[in-house]
């Protein structure tokens, strides 16, 4: 398997992994990024300030962390479309669906909606 | 006289049930030495057991006792960034992420996610610190966000203490 599709692999597991709450996001020390841990590794999810947006969204970039910390990778849903002819809109919109998701998790806004939903109809 | 014995024994078949007496002794003999032996055996599998049981303990102690110590240095980093303190933070960061690794690496008695709060908490002071040594290398120390820093050790701060309180809630460590 190429390192591009390896690259898709990954957004694309992270993605569904995400979609079904089984990744434990957390916020970090920048509101707007936010990173979860695994067994040997840590990702770090956010939007890429420095890449012109597409289609007047944000683009969105993954980073890969040993687990003492060392940045290993740099993943840019921007470099990956120029890459895989398949995956041009999919990891882009694949990265924005996980960037969203994620960022619900670490903030805990599903539990407050649950909860206050739980409150309103009492 | 010796041939009467003799024919007695010989009528009797003496020679045989001394024989199969014989071998009786011999295999209790042996019953009683491998019943020593096996108490043996297991009088030392005992003591391994109970040194393995010591040693889970000590490092289980260890283990809380390291994660109270960076609790404690988590808390007085943020007195320090309110203060700006940005010279003594390098230090009290650079000691705390090489704790943090520590507690990581050492593996002691913590469970996959415990080790991932760890971990978690490694990159956020890793990233925490670059960004103070960018802010004084480039004279932008006022840019730093230390609502949001504050905010992310606090989370930290509570994480941590949720791993102390299951350690100590394990049998051994709760008085």
């Amino acid at each position: 398997m190429k390192t591009d599709e390896k690259y898709f692999k990954i957004i694309q597991l992270l993605h569904a992994k995400t979609m079904k709450d089984e990744i434990d996001w957390i916020k970090t020390e920048e509101d707007d990024v936010f990173q979860a841990a695994f067994s040997d590794f840590l990702i770090r999810i956010k939007p890429e300030m420095y890449v012109p947006f597409i289609n007047n969204k944000h683009t969105y970039s993954l980073e890969l962390f040993n687990h003492t910390g060392n940045k290993i990778e740099h993943i840019s849903s921007s470099n990956i479309k120029a890459k895989i002819n398949d995956g041009v809109i999919n990891s882009q919109e694949l990265l924005q669906e996980t960037y969203e998701k994620a960022r619900r998790i670490a903030m805990g806004t599903e539990q407050a909606l649950d909860k206050l939903l739980a409150s309103l109809e009492a | 006289m010796f041939d009467q014995v003799h024919n007695f024994i010989i009528d009797y078949n003496i020679g045989d049930y001394s024989s199969i007496f014989g071998i009786l002794i011999t295999i209790i003999g042996f019953g009683i030495t491998l019943f020593q032996v096996l108490k043996t055996k297991s009088a030392s599998v005992y003591a391994k057991d109970s040194i393995n049981e010591f040693k889970h303990e000590v490092m289980k102690f260890k283990t809380v006792s390291d994660l109270s110590e960076i609790v404690a240095i988590m808390s007085e980093i943020k007195e320090l960034n309110r203060q700006k303190q940005w010279n003594l933070l390098i230090f009290r960061y650079d000691d705390l992420k090489k704790r943090l690794i520590e507690v990581e690496t050492s593996n002691l008695d913590l469970d996959k996610f415990q080790i991932q709060k760890v971990r978690n908490a490694i990159l956020i002071v890793k990233e925490i610190l670059s960004k103070i040594e960018y802010g004084i290398g480039t004279n932008s120390e006022s840019e730093i966000d230390i609502i949001t820093i504050n905010n992310t050790l606090s989370d930290f701060i509570d994480k941590l203490v949720e791993i102390l309180y299951e350690l100590k809630s394990i049998k051994g460590l709760s008085k």
